[in-house]
């Protein structure tokens, strides 16, 4: 229809798209970089499972971004690796024993819901893989937050092999203050304590964040903030009695929080693109995320916070920035009004 | 009154028309997004869908007549809130009767009652076409509307009872898994917006048809291209009106190619 | 003091962590026709504050009456219903003879009044058996969750629009429905699958 194909000047258009691909693809290339070495502890701790679960879960959202794009007559752009970067995402977060379909089902939310019909990665107002999990966080919470003890047999979790460990995050839940075996610091650090198959392993989490220094210096911005300001909350209104350093610990070493900051607030699709912008979304990304944790109604709620953070920023920025920032349409774009006699037929 | 605060006449419609215009190309809640909350907060299995199809389908036809019939003698300053008593007044009876002798509805509908007489679809239809129209008409409009609005009501809680519950009129479905979040408004919006998009995409390919030749039909000439460019340059503040419905309300759709007036108004800027 | 703690923390709840409004689908269609609209967003949020407040205040006030209180639910609504007609009908007329405002604003202080947001307040109240403070509470709760939603909703719109590679069956109704549903999802985080509101 001409109407849909309103842009006269083709060449251009293409051109823009190339560029705005190329950019989505080398992102999701350093993303995957990153995920590499936690996928290597996952399968470490948890065995084949693990890795069943991970490929899985990239190649159902390869096909289904496949089918989708072939349901829209469109060239599929599997090349700019989002569709294997939600699929990573999503199985790094399943507890090493979820049955199969649940990383199957996120990532079928994330991607028949969340990103195709926006267009493409670079074009979805929310993080697919985000949605997927906050989807899968309100559909089967008690499945997704149910985690495997670390070094037994993984079976699925309700079986009757299943042995269930204590994750952080539900120790943090009921304001237990933890079994003392806990707090070995090298468990923590390298992941050996219940949780995320993916998301426990902090020194991994921490390679991670060097890398993504050395990569994009200035994505680093606002994962720092919202650590930083996760931190300084577990200090100062710890859940647990036994002292502000173990709620520190607890609070950033449970749960997905630093992988949800690293993978999901960086996104450069979603997320401010001037520095100062990027400090502030990372700081109220972070204050809304350990207000979900205290005040929400599941576990975890990283997710739901950069979900909450990715529809606040456009109008936050323009109380900030009073339309000077980049993030931020022109005035005359703005209207929807004017704008959208174009678009909404 | 001066001139523009008059009754704009609409430009007449047949009743094929009028009836395509309420189930398809305007349906209510997938094309205009009108009187979407009792769909995503309510229709959450069949059975409470086709209750409140029916109550709403009644409500519209007894309202666009009343309104069709004796409120262009009101004022046109307070018609809204006349609607709106009227819509509640007409509830009651219902209320009592679902009281009476289906208890059980009455809890899961309860609260609700007053929202179906507030439901934006009825005050919308009837200011919007019944008070400038004739009886029958009004008749024709409310019926199509009806039905366009109580098939998505239907629909979505049909597919939200499969996929939510795992259930088809209260029986259990066997290898369909459960899917508690659609039970939800999300869940509800969910179904919506796909259903919406469904929709669009057959009225695209219609009028695609209907442009290379393969329908003969071009009596009704709405969602043909240089209609939707025409009307997207002739009213550009009215445009979203008609992709979202009215704004303030009640205004005429901008679509029958009556500018909304009062826009022009002051007090706007 | 406790009562005005109790006020601030019933209306923080009730926009913010439990927003009525994207978690309770109410009054959502008013939200979506004024997110079109931005000009007109603080302009209907205070109508609706206002509706919301005043209406929700005097009906609890009138359930203090034991006979009020005690009456079925049918009266209730019909009571419920008058308050907010007169408060509706006060407001239009000053606006009318006293500003003398256009239809078009007028018609817009009908759909503050009359929509599926403010009507059932007084009836969720009544069954969490609120106290006025407790009531205003809900009421300023409600107002706020109205201009947050709206905010929230006009600026995805703005997104939408101009995201030139929409799926053309997805222009429109649907992606916004869509973004409505994302947005609903996010602030269930808060809520949880049920609304105690």
């Amino acid at each position: 229809m001409r109407l849909l194909d309103r842009n006269r000047n083709l060449p251009e258009r293409e051109r823009r798209r190339a560029a705005v691909d190329r950019g989505t693809r080398s992102y999701m290339i350093d993303m995957l970089i990153m995920m590499l070495p936690l996928a290597v502890m996952a399968v470490v701790h948890y065995g084949l499972r693990a890795l069943g679960i991970m490929a899985l879960s990239v190649l159902s959202a390869v096909v289904i971004e496949r089918i989708g794009y072939a349901l829209m007559r469109r060239p599929a752009e599997l090349g700019d690796f989002s569709a294997v970067f939600t699929g990573l995402a999503v199985a790094l977060v399943m507890p090493a024993s979820a049955p199969l379909w649940l990383p199957v089902a996120g990532v079928a939310f994330a991607i028949i819901a969340v990103k195709l019909p926006f267009g493409s990665a670079s074009e979805s107002p929310f993080v697919p893989a985000a949605a997927g999990i906050a989807f899968l966080t309100v559909c089967w919470g008690d499945l997704l937050f149910t985690y495997p003890a670390v070094g037994t047999p993984v079976a699925v979790t309700g079986s009757e092999a299943f042995i269930r460990g204590d994750s952080l995050a539900a120790m943090l839940r009921v304001g237990d203050s933890g079994a003392p075996t806990l707090f070995n610091f090298f468990n923590i650090v390298s992941g050996g304590i219940a949780g995320p198959m993916g998301a426990t392993c902090t020194i991994a989490l921490f390679g991670a964040a060097v890398y993504l220094l050395i990569r994009r210096p200035s994505q680093i911005i606002a994962p720092a903030a919202f650590v930083a300001v996760c931190s300084v909350c577990a200090v100062i209104f710890p859940r647990v009695l036994s002292g502000r350093k173990a709620s520190l610990t607890m609070e950033i070493a449970s749960g997905m929080l630093v992988f949800a900051a690293l993978f999901f607030m960086s996104d450069p699709a979603t997320s401010p693109r001037n520095p100062i912008g990027k400090l502030i979304y990372g700081l109220a990304g972070g204050g809304l995320c350990m207000l979900l944790r205290y005040f929400g109604a599941y576990e975890e709620g990283a997710c739901f916070a950069v979900l909450l953070m990715n529809a606040a920023w456009p109008p936050v920025s323009r109380a900030i920035f009073l339309r000077r920032s980049a993030d931020v349409p022109k005035k005359e774009e703005s209207a929807p009004v004017r704008e959208g006699g174009e678009v909404l037929p | 009154m001066t001139k523009r605060e008059k009754d704009a006449p609409e430009k007449e419609l047949s009743y094929v028309q009028i009836f395509r215009q309420g189930v398809f190309s305007r349906n209510p809640a997938l094309v205009q997004a009108i009187g979407i909350c009792p769909i995503a907060a309510v229709a959450a299995d069949t059975k409470t869908a086709i209750i409140l199809a029916a109550i709403s389908g009644a409500l519209l036809i007894f309202g666009e007549l009343l309104a069709s019939a004796l409120y262009k003698y009101i004022p046109r300053w307070l018609r809204v809130g006349i609607y709106a008593v009227t819509f509640m007044a007409a509830v009651i009876p219902i209320s009592l009767v679902i009281d009476k002798y289906m208890p059980n509805i009455y809890i899961s509908i309860g609260v609700f009652l007053p929202l179906m007489a507030v439901n934006s679809l009825l005050i919308y239809r009837c200011d919007g076409f019944a008070v400038k129209n004739r009886l029958r008409k009004s008749l024709a409009d409310a019926i199509s509307y009806s039905i366009g609005y109580a098939a998505v009501l239907v629909i979505v809680g049909a597919v939200r009872e499969i996929l939510g519950k795992g259930m088809f009129w209260e029986l259990p479905l066997t290898g369909t898994p459960p899917v508690p979040a659609i039970d939800t408004p999300f869940g509800g919006f969910l179904v919506l917006a796909f259903l919406s998009a469904l929709l669009w995409c057959l009225l695209y390919r219609r009028d695609r048809a209907r442009r290379a030749g393969a329908l003969e039909d071009t009596a009704d000439e709405e969602l043909n291209e240089e209609a939707i460019l025409s009307r997207v340059k002739k009213v550009s503040a009215g445009v979203v009106e008609t992709a979202v419905g009215v704004s303030a309300g009640m205004e005429p759709n901008a679509k029958d190619g009556a500018a909304p007036h009062d826009e022009k108004g002051g007090g706007e800027k | 003091m406790s009562a005005f703690l109790n006020m601030v923390t019933i209306a923080l709840s009730v926009a913010l962590l439990q927003n009525v409004v994207l978690c309770g689908a109410y009054g959502i269609t008013e939200v979506l026709r004024v997110a079109a609209k931005p000009q007109r967003i603080v302009r209907m949020s205070l109508f609706v504050l206002f509706f919301a407040v005043a209406g929700n205040a005097a009906t609890s006030a009138l359930n203090l009456i034991p006979e009020i209180r005690g009456a079925s639910n049918t009266v209730h609504l019909v009571l419920y219903t008058g308050v907010i007609f007169a408060l509706y009908f006060i407001a239009v007329i000053v606006f009318r003879f006293g500003f003398h405002s256009t239809h078009s604003f007028l018609r817009q202080i009908g759909a503050a009044a009359f929509n599926t947001l403010v009507i059932p307040l007084p009836l969720l109240s009544y069954r969490a058996a609120y106290t006025v403070t407790e009531a205003v509470g809900a009421g300023i709760g409600t107002g706020v969750a109205f201009f947050v939603a709206t905010v929230l909703l006009s600026f995805g719109m703005s997104r939408i629009t101009q995201n030139k590679r929409l799926p053309a069956s997805f222009r429109g109704i649907p992606a916004l429905l869509l973004y409505t549903a994302l947005l609903s999802l996010a602030f269930m985080g808060f809520s949880g699958e049920s609304l105690i509101v």
